[in-house]
């Protein structure tokens, strides 16, 4: 008999082959099944979701600092934009609109109305 | 695997209490495998918490193609074999089989041990095995996957997981033989 096949019997409880191999076998397959001695803490649960609760506190405060970083390099960068064109306000070409006083009306209704028509149907659905 | 898709998606909605179980199912099969490959106790546990940290913010990735179980063992693994590469310790390589098996059934280290039980006995000996026979014997007869399952978890070819599986019990079998041949002189 080959060991692959005494393995195989032995695993499967073959209690009639008493070679020194099978002894060995057994052994080895009965010790295979008891528990290592290391096991973690009665608070380990605990630890790792403090530690996700923690990850999460640094993240969103990272996010926070990149957001006020983006904010004040885009004020700076409005700035030197200002100064290096001279920029001065006009009214320019929006001056048309003095003619058509509904249109911003309505098109500030128009994207309330677009909005709602999303929310209240378009994402429901895809949902 | 109803249970799982319904664990996940409350894990997924942010529900802590169902982390929490998921913890609790699969703490032991985590420590199993951590808990064999390394052998540092505190970095034992820092891994174990970083295994289910992974699983946390990966847990949306998973599709249900395996268990969970399985999918955890994976992330285990890779974490387990990832701290003995950044301790430098050699895992690509199972080292020359016929060496190998001269040397391991020569060394005595363990057997200097060997006044404490059989049990005892083996798991010393699983201690100074390749990393890749004492995952594949503990998911084998510790956590009951098949074949199948521990190929997945290590990415070996289900022929390799039956072939280690072979002769790491082959090597033990022959340590605890000479080992009982001695005591019978005893």
């Amino acid at each position: 008999m080959t060991d692959e096949e005494l393995q195989y019997k032995i695993e499967r409880g073959d209690a009639e082959n008493s070679s020194a191999d099978a002894e060995a076998y057994r052994k080895v397959f009965s010790s295979l099944q008891r528990e290592p001695e290391f096991s973690l803490q009665s608070s380990f649960e605990d630890l790792v979701i403090q530690r996700i609760a923690a990850k999460h506190i640094k993240e969103s405060s990272r996010d926070g600092w990149w957001f006020a970083g983006g904010i004040f390099l885009f004020i700076i960068g409005l700035i030197v934009a200002i100064i290096l064109i001279d920029f001065r306000p006009d009214v320019g070409v929006y001056s048309f609109l003095k003619g058509y006083p509904g249109l911003i009306f309505f098109a500030f209704l128009f994207i309330l109305a677009l909005n709602y028509v999303d929310r209240k149907f378009i994402r429901n659905v895809s949902h | 695997m109803t249970d799982d898709r319904a664990l996940v998606s409350r894990i997924i909605s942010g529900d802590v209490q169902a982390f929490r179980q998921l913890i609790r199912q699969n703490e032991r099969l985590v420590g199993h495998m951590v808990g064999r490959l390394i052998d540092s106790t505190e970095d034992r546990e820092e891994i174990c918490q970083d295994v289910f940290m992974k699983v946390y913010e990966k847990i949306g990735e998973f599709n249900f193609q395996s268990q969970l179980s399985t999918w955890i063992a994976t992330i285990a693994y890779r974490q387990g074999i990832n701290h003995l590469r950044k301790k430098k310790i050699k895992v690509s390589d199972i080292p020359d089989e016929e060496s190998f098996t001269k040397h391991f059934i020569a060394d005595d280290q363990a057997d200097s041990l060997a006044e404490q039980d059989m049990d005892d006995y083996v798991l010393k000996l699983i201690d100074h095995l390749p990393p890749q026979y004492k995952t594949v014997l503990t998911l084998y007869h510790l956590d009951g996957k098949n074949y199948t399952e521990i190929g997945e978890i290590t990415g070996m070819p289900e022929g390799t997981v039956k072939n280690y599986l072979f002769r790491a019990r082959n090597l033990l079998k022959e340590k605890v033989k000479k080992y009982l041949g001695k005591e019978e002189w005893i």
